[in-house]
């Protein structure tokens, strides 16, 4: 199961998954984030609640940088719990997307 | 003492002369056989063409059927082409039978004499003339050894014991038929033993009947033989040699029992037709043989249809054969390079589609419908190799530089997909038993998830190959060494508390992953290569 919330700080959306990301739950999360790609979109990804993340999951992050790339916009994660982080540096995440501790180093990095 | 060692070393000349004979002839045509073989099943006529020559060269019908399966599993032919190749091969091996049956010593002597300078000339040194030389010599020796046992079983033709021996015989068909079985089992050739019956027929040796006899149990044994090849086969190659088994033991049946009727009832029919025809004995055992391989085809023809549905039905295609064959590729593609070229991708596309399937045994997400590696593994390897069949076959028939280049270009791909298969099948290996440790699972599913998402993703960059997918995924495959360093030192550090078994499986796990990523990467340069030339440009999204 997974639960998303979303708030928006200024021109930042933060979207917050928390739960399980994996083939099943992927699919939302995927279009939760859909419509905020546009324009330039600056957007955090809080995964401080996430407990479990599968390919599918890594996927949909993977897709939603690529498209902020390609806007122009920006995209930070933070709150990554250390087996999360782990997955994340196998993944070889950490050197293309970035990264922040947490959210509030997330909407000032974004705000800076 | 004299006509044993005589007919042993006849013998020894004459088994040496086939071999050489049958190999060179292999090695000739061997290169070339898959090719001709897949034109051939086009058409009737060029099957039974196929049939005949490739029984010809190779002398066993076994070998040829193991040729055959090795198509039909790859799915460049089906088993209802594959079975009329079967009936003339058998046809096809009479053509030493037939050859041995005249006297040609005066065109063998000279034979062996024009080997014999060509050898001096050192042609056989010469890779374009090295298998002609060594096939000439082979046919000579044979001939030889035929010479050979002719000359030392001729004062046979005189002796009493030999002579009882033989009559004795004539009583039941049985023991000489048996003898052409067994030694037929063990020689893996009928041909080879009603040549050399032939020749006890041509001194007196052996009389008709009991040539005809062993000449019946040979071919019976040709049929047992590929029964035999059965339990290491399954599918459609068990399917062939069944069909070989059931085609001599019913043409060997109903020429048996029309002897029989023939014997007990004085009707004239096969021996009465050979004593009008008034052959010589060694031509007329050439002439019985070619006549049970007719009699086997006569007699399954009327059944050749139910017979295909219940071979069908008893051994259906295996998972391997099935997901094993090509499904664009073919034969017709080949007149015209591009077409060919974008089939051969095609295949390409669906193999690299299927490795994240790979890993589906060590995730909890694959469910109840995960793929069976083995399968995968070996349907994949049965693909690239169809495939790299396919592309050697592009080269040799087009020589633009650009046509080599992409061929070059799609077969490092491959080799590269199958590198990334045999990396993943031990990787689920190394996984399977790391993963018994409790406190090393998450660190596993790390891996797995990881290795997992980069394989969706290569799937989905050769689909699209957009310059924006190339370069995301080169950036996410960059070298992982240091980091799997650090894993390795981080279980060592664990000491105790893992078992050595345990241990190593995560290191050689870590040092697969680490290869799977690096072979994804080169992946990934090969696909920026042919969006260069231009050949795939997708560029951005």
């Amino acid at each position: 199961m997974m639960d998303i919330k979303q708030t928006l700080h200024h021109d930042t959306l933060v979207i917050e998954p928390s739960g399980r990301l994996d083939s099943v739950t992927s699919p939302s999360l995927d279009q939760y984030i859909a419509p905020s790609l546009t324009g330039k979109p600056r957007l955090v990804l809080d995964l401080g609640g996430l407990d479990y993340i599968s390919s599918a999951g890594l996927r949909v992050l993977l897709g939603a940088a690529k498209k902020v790339k390609q806007l122009g916009g920006r995209l930070i994660l933070c709150g990554l719990r250390p087996h999360i982080r782990e997955v994340f540096e196998i993944s070889g995440f950490l050197s293309i997307l970035e990264i922040q501790p947490d959210r509030a180093e997330a909407l000032a990095c974004m705000s800076a | 003492m004299k006509i044993l060692i005589t007919v042993f070393a006849g013998l020894g000349l004459f088994f040496i002369g086939v071999r050489l004979f049958s190999n060179n002839l292999k090695q000739m045509s061997g290169p070339r056989m898959r090719a001709m073989v897949s034109r051939a099943v086009g058409s009737q006529r060029s099957a039974s063409v196929l049939g005949l020559l490739t029984g010809a060269v190779m002398q066993n019908v076994n070998a040829v059927i193991l040729v055959l399966s090795s198509l039909v599993s790859a799915g460049v032919m089906d088993t209802r082409k594959a079975i009329p190749v079967i009936n003339w091969a058998n046809l096809g091996t009479s053509l030493l039978v037939l050859i041995a049956s005249f006297s040609i010593d005066m065109a063998v002597l000279t034979l062996i004499g024009l080997t014999g300078v060509l050898y001096y000339r050192n042609l056989d040194q010469q890779p374009r003339y090295r298998h002609l030389v060594g096939a000439m010599l082979g046919i000579g020796l044979l001939f030889l050894g035929i010479d050979l046992i002719k000359e030392g079983t001729a004062p046979l033709k005189y002796d009493k014991w030999m002579h009882e021996t033989v009559a004795s015989w004539a009583t039941s068909m049985l023991p000489s038929m048996l003898m052409g079985f067994v030694v037929t089992l063990v020689v893996q050739s009928s041909s080879t033993i009603t040549i050399i019956a032939m020749t006890l027929a041509a001194v007196g040796v052996l009389d008709m009947q009991n040539g005809l006899n062993i000449v019946l149990g040979a071919i019976f044994a040709t049929g047992v033989t590929a029964w035999l090849l059965g339990p290491n086969l399954s599918g459609s190659p068990r399917q062939l040699v069944l069909y070989q088994f059931v085609l001599k033991t019913s043409g060997v049946l109903a020429t048996f029992l029309l002897l029989q009727v023939e014997s007990l009832t004085g009707l004239p029919m096969i021996r009465a037709a050979f004593d009008a025809l008034g052959l010589s004995p060694q031509l007329s055992l050439a002439v019985f043989y070619i006549f049970v391989q007719v009699m086997c085809d006569l007699v399954i023809h009327p059944f050749h249809h139910p017979l295909e549905h219940w071979l069908h039905h008893v051994y259906p295609p295996t998972d391997v054969e099935v997901m094993g064959k090509p499904r664009f590729i073919n034969e017709q593609s080949l007149d015209e390079p591009e077409s060919a070229l974008v089939l051969a991708d095609m295949e390409n596309h669906r193999l690299v589609g299927q490795l994240p399937a790979f890993l589906d045994p060590l995730r909890e997400e694959a469910g109840e419908a995960r793929a069976d590696v083995a399968v995968l593994h070996a349907a994949g390897r049965s693909v690239a190799t169809e495939c790299g069949h396919f592309l050697t076959r592009i080269a040799d028939q087009h020589h633009s530089r650009d046509v080599l280049e992409r061929t070059i270009l799609l077969r490092q791909r491959m080799e590269l997909v199958t590198a990334l298969q045999d990396t993943l099948v031990d990787f689920n290996a190394a996984i399977a038993v790391a993963a018994r440790e409790e406190s090393l699972r998450q660190l596993l599913h790390n891996l797995v998830e990881s290795l997992h998402m980069m394989l969706d993703t290569l799937a989905e960059t050769e689909q699209s190959a957009s310059a924006a997918d190339i370069e995301l995924l080169s950036s996410l495959t960059y070298d992982r060494s240091d980091l799997m360093d650090g894993i390795r030192r981080r279980c060592l550090g664990l000491g105790g508390q893992i078992d050595r078994s345990t241990q190593e499986s995560l290191f050689s796990a870590t040092s697969l992953f680490e290869r799977a990523v690096w072979l994804i990467h080169r992946y990934v340069l090969l696909i920026e290569r042919q969006d260069g030339d231009g050949t795939a440009a997708n560029q951005g999204e």
